[in-house]
């Protein structure tokens, strides 16, 4: 008897109940098999037990004994009323979801007022293949024009915003500098249309001296209106610099607003940084025109 | 097959069987001091049913002894066999205690046993052998029986934990 077949009469060692010839075969093939004899080795402990009358007879009292069924042990039950609490409680306690919060809304800005009894010139945007219906261009002043025109590219009326903006826009920039990025960032320009509405207004700007003149660049972080030293309000356009004509004076008023306006009061608390040989002015105040003076010290 | 054979082989299985508890030098001591009591005290014996279940014993017993006796010196290290007492072979309070909470945890195991299983037990426990289990439960074959007594005793010692002893 090989081994492995002898090792199929394990189960009886420990009862004694193998036959004489089994348990023979079984202990021969132990001594040439080092497995088998520590497999035996290891069942002594329970023959020994199983040896004792007594503990025959107490495990064949159990066995007799009507098996328990899962249903009748109290364990499977609590555990299943424990879940079912937890799952009461994880209900009850669970908050319901929060009603979305409008963080911005954008007005749509009014129309710029017209004088209507005034002759306003007209300016033709020139035809494109693309484009070839006519279009007039926004109501703007003379002095803009001409201003304009010296920048090489007239910029077009800065685009409407949406007339609401998504419930979550965007929030205000931490500073001037990352509200500049956060502008350029956007590479279209309506998608821009929507996000600069909730943004503060900003302009950043450079004093050019040239020939005993000073002038200013501005650099607007959304479309509105600038008006350097009471002058007519002229349209920005995002990331599109405009420079002024010379100034003359000690300080000149600066109003950027996202509606044309000629007059108001300067603001309270505008941030001002400076990096760079440009400065970066914040209207802290959002939905406020951003008004600030600035010093012209003629060299 | 010879008495001296027979131990002769006894010998090196117990030394294999005791390296795997204790240090190689304390196996080979142990199975010296078995063969010498099987020599000296059971002469009589010849036969491989006779001298192998009584030298399982008496190495179970040594083995014992000494982790009873490292654990109430609180010693884990190896202990010389010539300080280990011959087994009395007779019941003593330790192991009357570690044999009935065996008993209790072979009832507790026994009692979640499959149906078939707890036949099967419950024949072995009388005293039947597997002819007469077979033909009680009527396999058709003695290797079915063997392998259903596999089964269960596989089962049974997976619900001791491993196991037979605690």
């Amino acid at each position: 008897m090989t081994p492995q077949e002898a090792r199929k009469l394990l189960g009886g060692y420990a009862t004694g109940t193998l036959t004489q010839a089994e348990q023979e075969a079984l202990l021969a093939a132990a001594l040439e098999d080092q497995d088998l004899f520590d497999e035996i080795a290891r069942e002594q402990s329970l023959r020994e037990v199983l040896a004792d009358p007594a503990a025959r007879a107490s495990l064949l009292g159990a066995l007799n004994e009507p098996r328990r069924r899962w249903w009748q042990s109290w364990q499977p039950w609590a555990a299943a009323v424990a879940m079912a609490g937890i799952g009461v409680l994880a209900v009850s306690l669970r908050k319901p979801p929060a009603a979305p919060v409008e963080m911005a809304r954008v007005e749509p800005p009014a129309a710029p007022k017209v004088d209507l009894s005034a002759p306003t010139p007209v300016a033709e945007t020139p035809r494109s293949p693309a484009a070839p219906r006519k279009r007039k261009a926004a109501p703007i002043s003379e002095a803009p024009q001409a201003e304009m025109a010296k920048n090489e590219a007239a910029p077009p009326s800065p685009p409407a915003p949406k007339a609401e903006a998504p419930a979550q826009a965007p929030l205000p920039a931490a500073s001037p500098r990352s509200s500049f990025r956060d502008s350029a960032a956007q590479p279209q320009v309506q998608a821009f249309a929507v996000r600069s509405a909730a943004l503060p207004l900003s302009l950043r700007y450079t004093i050019l001296r040239e020939n005993g003149a000073v002038r200013l660049r501005f650099t607007a972080n959304a479309p509105g209106y600038l008006s350097v030293g009471g002058a007519t309000p002229v349209p920005m356009v995002l990331t599109q610099p405009y420079t002024t004509p010379a100034l003359t004076g000690d300080e000149v008023k600066v109003i950027f607003a996202r509606q044309p306006v000629a007059d108001a009061p300067l603001g309270l608390n505008p941030d001002i940084q400076e990096r760079d040989g440009e400065t970066y002015v914040t209207n802290l105040a959002q939905n406020e025109p951003l008004v600030f003076s600035i010093p012209l010290k003629q060299p | 097959v010879a008495r001296d054979e027979v131990l002769a082989k006894l010998r090196e299985r117990i030394v294999r069987f005791a390296a795997s508890h204790l240090a190689r030098d304390a196996a080979e001591d142990l199975a010296q001091e078995v063969l010498i009591l099987l020599h000296e005290k059971y002469g009589h014996l010849e036969t491989p049913e006779d001298l192998l279940p009584l030298s399982l014993q008496i190495v179970r017993f040594k083995i014992m002894s000494q982790r009873r006796k490292s654990a109430r010196r609180g010693e884990y290290t190896q202990v010389s066999v010539t300080d280990l007492p011959l087994p009395d072979l007779e019941p003593n309070p330790e192991d009357a205690f570690e044999r009935k909470e065996m008993l209790q945890r072979l009832s507790r195991a026994m009692a979640r046993l499959g149906d078939r299983c707890r036949e099967l037990m419950r024949l072995k426990l009388q005293g039947k052998t597997f002819p007469e289990i077979q033909k009680i439960m009527g396999a058709a074959a003695i290797n079915t029986i063997y392998t259903w007594d596999h089964r269960c005793r596989k089962n049974l010692l997976e619900l001791m934990g491993g196991k037979w002893e605690a």
